[in-house]
């Protein structure tokens, strides 16, 4: 057995995603820091979301809502998931910040699957232990109600992963394409018993952070997330075979879905870093407050009721986040309340947590 | 105050000269008028002719409709008990249009009644506000699906919103 | 022509009581009408105005003075209907003409869970209570023991 072929992708989705992303970076390089805090804190909370799949509130492709907010109500295994994405996300970011510094040459590494792996089953979301870091040695069926695609033998596994992120790391080719492929190779090997959708994304943004200039696409999990259906459909046209045979396999549609999803997304950042620069600008104004603490208002309205800890981000300085909040609080902005149930998590079980009150 | 884009035509050309263009601005939803009722609610059940007969037979209840199950393979019985309606589903484990994966018996969605397309708007921006995935069916409702609802009240029901009379009942909650 | 059964509410076992108050009120807009011990068993219970019915919120504890709660599952755990005097007799009588254990008390009956399970696949009980006649308590017609 093959890992399935890498397909080519035409060069004008390449440039308008190169183009896209560009000028997301150049807008999010020049926006206030503390602005540009702000977009990462209410991004990566959309990413982990969308990396965990707890589905997003944001569900219609063609309404996104800008300031979505966030999740709420969520199960144990919505909040373990969670758990191990925002790990995930932890370690991509911290590899693509070795990367800037110029301690690794790529933030994917042939290891990255079975890390990824460990980290968002360590958790066990599914209360069941599903062998994290591991590939698995049994066959994988979906029912037949859910999928008729058979996936390869656990014994092919190894060597068709180690053939993919062959592919993914070193066939000349631009990253958006590398990174979505190793999605779709990834889904249709299955080399894990569970958790390989989640995997299977987050190496999306292993792959894709080697091409961007931020080192990290901010907008295409997001898309897939919001287009559920799009990115089933666009999995599933690459799989029109009974069982896996790499050679007959075609990824040029996910490939497709993911590249263009990665150009919307970043379009979307954009758009999102402008209207959050918007706001901070107003609020300030309109409040005779600084900017640092405008954003932290507006930090505030986007997480609707926040915890002490979701707005650490903000600053670099934990001393300084709490002069600024305990300036808003005396002065009446900001208020004490205690968080709906619906909002306390495992990560963030906070009992308070601060509203604007304008 | 929340941007939304524009048409799904625009989806996928969009580009960043015609993001800012082409956002409209949506308002904070205004409070909700008072809460209109429960139109029905739907019971997955194993054997829709013994629960029919528990209902009909048993209850006196009157025996609405019975048919074919619009959007998932199965049959259903609409069941009047007065003040609300309750739809009965088998679920088939074969058949079209599609299977329903998880066929346990269970209170499976309440459908709540609307009182006007605008006021099931209102009601499902309250939902996003408050972190729940929303989605929109074919007639019209606003489907807060079982995934989102499992975390509320601990399992899998879908709860439905739909202004009254906006259409034929279904199980659009569990899909 | 015989008055029919009309459902006056549903109970619902939850897992967590305060976020299912704060979906019925806060996300969907119905009224908490009240809230407290369950009468009949170890737990707490909300009840919530649904505008047509009434949706009575129970939340069993898995520890306390009193019968536990056997079956702590979150379900729908009761549909009640309301009925006239002699509407509720003949419901009865009917219920148990037809091979159904019929639990009675004053102004109201139940048909047990397990009874019903075998009709809907689930465990549910069918309380019928005189329409005037006080609520039945919250877990009135679940599993006992």
């Amino acid at each position: 057995m093959i890992a399935p072929h890498l397909p080519p992708l035409d060069a004008g989705l390449v440039v308008e995603h190169e183009q896209a992303h560009d000028a997301f970076a150049e807008a999010l390089e020049h926006a206030p820091p503390v602005v540009g805090r702000l977009f990462v804190m209410l991004q990566r909370r959309l990413i982990v979301e969308s990396i965990a799949y707890v589905q997003p509130v944001n569900s219609r492709i063609d309404q996104q809502v800008l300031t979505p907010a966030p999740r709420s109500f969520l199960t144990e295994t919505h909040e373990l998931r969670m758990e191990g994405a925002n790990a995930v996300f932890r370690h991509l970011d911290g590899r693509a910040e070795m990367k800037r510094i110029g301690a690794i040459e790529l933030v994917i590494s042939s290891a990255t699957p079975y890390v990824f792996h460990a980290l968002l089953e360590g958790p066990a979301p599914s209360g069941i232990d599903m062998n994290p870091g591991m590939l698995r040695a049994y066959p994988f069926d979906w029912t037949p109600e859910e999928n008729m695609f058979m996936h390869p033998p656990g014994r092919e596994c190894p060597a068709l992963v180690e053939g993919a992120m062959d592919l993914a790391m070193n066939a000349p080719a631009p990253a958006c394409v590398r990174a979505a492929y190793l999605t779709f190779a990834m889904l249709s090997i299955h080399p894990f018993a569970d958790g390989n959708g989640r995997t299977s994304r987050a190496l999306y943004m292993a792959v894709a952070a080697d091409g961007l200039r931020l080192g990290m696409d901010w907008g295409a999990l997001e898309q897939w997330a919001v287009d559920r259906t799009g990115y089933i459909g666009a999995l599933q046209a690459g799989q029109r075979v009974e069982r896996y045979r790499g050679e007959d396999m075609n990824a040029a549609a996910f490939v497709e879905f993911g590249t263009k999803t990665s150009t919307y997304g970043a379009h979307l950042c954009r758009a999102r870093l402008a209207n959050m620069a918007e706001r901070v600008a107003a609020v300030s104004e309109a409040r005779g407050v600084d900017i640092r603490q405008a954003t932290i208002v507006v930090a505030v309205q986007l997480y609707r009721v926040a915890a002490r800890s979701q707005l650490a981000p903000l600053s670099v300085d934990a001393d300084d986040l709490d002069g600024v909040l305990e300036g808003l609080i005396s002065s009446g902005r900001l208020e004490w309340v205690l968080r709906p149930p619906s909002m306390r998590t495992r990560l963030v079980p906070d009992e308070h947590g601060l509203v604007d009150r304008g | 105050m929340n941007m939304v884009w524009s048409t799904e035509d625009d989806r996928r050309t969009m580009n960043d000269e015609t993001v800012n263009d082409e956002t409209v601005m949506l308002g904070v939803p205004p409070p909700a008028p008072e809460f209109p009722g429960i139109a029905s609610i739907e019971l997955l059940i194993a054997d829709l002719d013994a629960a029919v007969a528990l209902f009909c037979d048993v209850l006196g209840c009157g025996l609405l409709a019975r048919g074919p199950a619009g959007l998932i393979a199965g049959e259903q019985a609409i069941i009047d008990v007065g003040t609300m309606t309750v739809t009965l589903l088998a679920a088939a484990d074969s058949g079209e249009p599609v299977v329903l994966p998880d066929r346990t018996p269970r209170l499976a969605s309440i459908e709540l009644a609307t009182s006007c397309a605008a006021d099931t708007a209102v009601r499902c921006l309250r939902a996003m506000e408050a972190g729940l995935i929303v989605a929109t069916g074919r007639r019209g409702e606003v489907v807060l699906p079982p995934e989102a609802i499992e975390g509320a009240i601990g399992w899998r029901v879908g709860i439905v919103l739909a202004a009254a009379h906006a259409g034929d009942g279904g199980s659009s909650g569990e899909l | 022509m015989e008055t029919p059964l009309v459902a006056i509410g549903i109970e619902l076992v939850v897992a967590d009581l305060d976020r299912a108050i704060e979906l019925f009120t806060d996300v969907l807009g119905c009224d908490l009408l009240a809230r407290g011990p369950a009468a009949l068993i170890p737990g707490e219970t909300a009840t919530i105005d649904a505008g047509n019915i009434i949706i009575s919120l129970l939340a069993p504890a898995a520890s306390g003075e009193g019968t536990l709660l056997a079956l702590r599952r979150p379900r729908l755990s009761q549909v009640i209907f309301g009925a006239d005097p002699t509407a509720l007799d003949r419901a009865m009588l009917r219920s148990a003409e037809h091979g159904l254990p019929v639990v009675s008390a004053a102004g109201r009956f139940h048909i047990p869970p397990e009874a019903i399970q075998g009709a809907l696949g689930e465990r549910i009980a069918i309380v019928v209570t005189g329409l005037g006649a006080e609520p039945p308590a919250t877990g009135s017609g679940l599993d006992e023991g």
